[in-house]
């Protein structure tokens, strides 16, 4: 049940005008942080016309991720989260709190109980997990895994 | 040879065959027949509920109903958009007929016309309900266990945003509910080309022009677009709907989810759809009686308050306003380190030796949440910006302390609280050594000396303004002027955000003298800047041009630059304001001078008193106004 529900958040946020520009081949985490025009542009177009773009949907067709990883789909999940919300996610890891991290948590399965540490860990190893400034989200996404395995008490939720 | 028993059991047999074989879905024709003849006898089609899941308004000449959704897709009789009887017994013959298979039978396409029609006709007698998987897949998909109406306030800078926008969010009821950025935003907008330019756009968007389309994407898109791109603030509003009330409204969703309507910016816009979404969950509400001629996102906020269907209400700053918030709590030598951080051609200054661990981490944090702001300001990649934003977030992270920022205060006044969007006025003045009585009328919405608590600071907008004056004396009306459009955004500058502030504006207006009228189309533009040198006090200068058509000119036209300053005051209980513009006009045309104040005392929410006065000099001659007026907003 929660997969499916998770393939459709995924496969709605695909689907969005602004994503279309970001998804990289094959998958679709392929944005960079600090993007600029190629992330933005669509977004402010978007704002001066409050209008909605061509493949923007309602039904949501499921299997449309185009990522063939073998991660599990509720790392998907979190993998697409990351790549819309970069910049607001890397604030929230530097400075040790955030809506954006804490919803990252979430979707990484991490309970409330343990999202204190993950925010602790994660402020730490800040410059390991987004270890550049063009880093990408796969980049990030696997440097936090890694980080994550080598965390006694967050080690239980990368598999 | 058969007997009169054999043959009644043949025809029984036969009816059981037809009922049970043939079923699901195939109803007997006798059934459907009696079916058919209960909707006429109970005139099922002027039942309310027909209405708002057709759409059908009442047509504003003669006793019918057409529908406003114009996607021929969205009826099943062929004259089912003017016709809510047809379409009905259309409806009924679809949910009653064995065909077509899955997903696009009626039931399936049209699952809140169904559970109605179920319940009205108990269908469950004569047809099974059916298995439509794409329907069924999309619900649990999205699990909605609570309904949010999302308020982004207004945004100056697009036409189509000045009066806000509104949208739902539809929240899980499994654990995502407690991370709303991953619920999903339920959005009806124009399906604009993303090429067009903004004058197209406003033309198309005021008469109808585009496809309005609902939308679904997850909320975090829509937090960006509002909250980051733009600048604007999201109020939230958690609605107190039950479970069989979100059924519906998802069933009727549902419904029109490929549909397409003529999207209009005064009536048939984003906030009104959203209306008849909310009236086909709660039924015995009406929330679009209010709303047939014009439909303001905050009015129909303040609809939805008024029927009791919210519970709770949450304040989403935007990110420049938390910026400016961090800076307000910084110190004046702080917030200089920001700047100079913030300059990205210049080599990162070693603050460490001078300032407290916390004053770092504030200052890294802050700038760079400025550099993301002049980021999605001009929306370009720029290396050094990039690098200097990853250099902030870097060495904030090796501070490990909380910044202990004061969270941003909600506003004293949401904006459903704010004064009614109509406005009439009546008072009493002198122009030209005689006296007069005023009417004024405005259906919309702001201008810069109502009471701003609720609207956007220093914004005005004014749609069909009319201004009338009757001379006792002479017995003479004059029509001041009517102004079919009036806009003007003044947003102060500093050290950190540096807008422009602008004015635009046509109408009708008397450039004569009361009795000796000359009636002119105006328009006029400008831009210029503003600055806030203390609390509660704006000042801006701009400057444009003014152009006049009218047959009483010389020329029948006269058009020349204007330049004009503009004082605002706030305080307490009321505002004024003072401004100064000159013209000069071509050809042949004397030059224009106009003082003006305005001063207004809020008596409560929706009455004020304002006082003028106007100095002009036209036509090489000088006249005066004064007057006071009683101010009713609805």
């Amino acid at each position: 049940m929660k997969k499916a529900l998770i393939a459709g958040l995924i496969a709605s946020g695909l689907s969005g005008g602004a994503m279309a520009q970001q998804t990289g081949p094959g998958c679709g985490v392929g944005a960079m942080i600090f993007e600029g025009q190629s992330g933005t542009a669509p977004h402010v177009l978007a704002a001066t016309t409050n209008g909605t773009f061509g493949n923007q949907t309602f039904g949501m067709t499921s299997g449309t991720l185009g990522c063939d990883t073998g991660t599990t789909i509720t790392v998907a999940a979190a993998d697409q989260f990351l790549n819309d919300n970069m910049e607001k996610v890397a604030r929230a890891m530097a400075t040790g709190s955030g809506e954006s991290l804490d919803t990252l948590a979430s979707l990484l399965g991490v309970s409330a109980h343990d999202k204190g540490t993950f925010f602790t860990v994660t402020q730490n190893k800040f410059e390991t997990i987004f270890g550049h400034d063009s880093a990408t989200a796969v980049e990030v996404l696997t440097q936090l895994k890694s980080v994550m395995q080598q965390d006694e008490i967050l080690a239980k939720y990368v598999g | 040879m058969y007997s009169p028993l054999q043959s009644m059991m043949r025809f029984a047999l036969v009816l059981v065959f037809v009922l049970v074989v043939a079923a699901p879905g195939a109803a007997s024709g006798a059934d459907a027949t009696s079916l058919r003849e209960i909707v006429r006898q109970k005139q099922l089609w002027t039942a309310r509920y027909w209405r708002v899941l057709g759409h059908y308004r009442p047509d504003r000449l003669g006793a019918g109903y057409t529908s406003e959704i114009d996607d021929p897709a969205f009826f099943l009789a062929a004259d089912g958009k003017g016709n809510p009887a047809a379409e009905l017994q259309a409806t009924l013959d679809a949910m009653l007929s064995p065909l077509p298979e899955g997903d696009r039978h009626a039931q399936c396409r049209f699952p809140a016309r169904y559970q109605w029609l179920r319940e009205q006709l108990d269908l469950d007698r004569l047809v099974a309900a059916r298995d439509c998987p794409e329907y069924g897949t999309w619900r649990t998909t999205i699990n909605a266990g609570s309904v949010t109406l999302v308020f982004p306030a207004a945004y100056m800078n697009a036409p189509s945003s000045m009066f806000g926008h509104t949208l739902l969010r539809i929240d899980p009821a499994d654990s995502r509910k407690d991370t709303p950025l991953t619920s999903y935003a339920l959005n009806y907008a124009a399906n604009a080309l993303p090429d067009m330019n903004g004058l197209v756009y406003s033309y198309k968007g005021l008469f109808g022009g585009f496809p309005g389309e609902f939308s679904i994407v997850p909320y975090y898109e829509k937090i960006a677009q509002y909250n980051d791109m733009e600048s604007r603030d999201v109020w939230e509003y958690t609605l107190n709907l039950t479970p069989a009330e979100i059924d519906r409204l998802m069933a009727h969703t549902w419904e029109l989810r490929d549909m397409q309507s003529d999207y209009f910016f005064f009536d048939e816009n984003c906030s009104y759809m959203l209306l008849t979404v909310l009236e086909a969950a709660r039924d015995d509400v009406s929330l679009l009686e209010a709303f047939a001629v014009k439909a303001i996102p905050a009015d129909t906020v303040r609809a939805v308050h008024d029927q009791g269907m919210i519970a709770d209400r949450r304040f989403r700053a935007s990110s420049a306003s938390r910026l400016m918030s961090q800076l307000g709590q910084m110190t004046q030598a702080d917030r200089a380190q920001v700047l100079r951080l913030g300059d990205v051609n210049a080599p990162a200054a070693d603050i460490e030796s001078q300032h407290t661990p916390l004053q770092r981490a504030r200052i890294y944090e802050t700038t760079y949440d400025y550099l993301r702001y002049l980021a999605s300001r001009d929306g370009e990649r720029v290396p050094q910006r990039v690098r200097r934003s990853y250099e902030m977030l870097a060495a904030r992270s090796r501070l490990a302390l909380d910044s202990e920022w004061q969270p941003l205060p909600t506003p004293r006044v949401a904006p459903e609280e704010g004064h009614g969007t109509s406005r009439i006025g009546i008072g009493a003045g002198r122009a030209f050594d005689d006296g007069y009585l005023s009417f004024q009328y405005r259906p919309a919405f702001h201008d810069l000396v109502d009471d701003p608590a609720g609207f956007a600071p220093g914004s005005q907008i004014n749609f069909f303004a009319l201004d009338a004056r009757y001379f006792p004396d002479g017995r003479n009306l004059e029509l001041a002027s009517f102004r079919l459009i009036d806009i003007v955004s003044l947003s102060p500058r500093d050290a950190f955000f540096r807008p422009w502030s602008w004015q635009t504006e046509t109408g009708v207006l008397n450039i004569g003298r009361p009795d000796d009228r000359m009636y002119a189309w105006n328009g006029s533009a400008s831009g210029g800047v503003s600055y806030r040198p203390g609390r509660g006090i704006t000042v801006s200068a701009l400057a444009g041009g003014v152009l006049d058509v009218s047959g009483e000119l010389e020329r029948d036209y006269r058009v020349g630059p204007s330049v004009e300053m503009i004082g605002l005051l706030r305080f307490r209980g009321g505002s004024s304001k003072l401004s100064i513009k000159a013209v000069e006009y071509f050809p042949d045309t004397p030059d224009e001078y106009r003082l003006q104040y305005e001063q207004a005392h809020y008596l409560d929410r929706d009455h004020a008193i304002r006082f003028g006065f106007t100095h002009h000099r036209r036509f090489r001659q000088s006249d005066r106004d004064i007057r006071i007026n009683l101010h009713r907003y609805f």
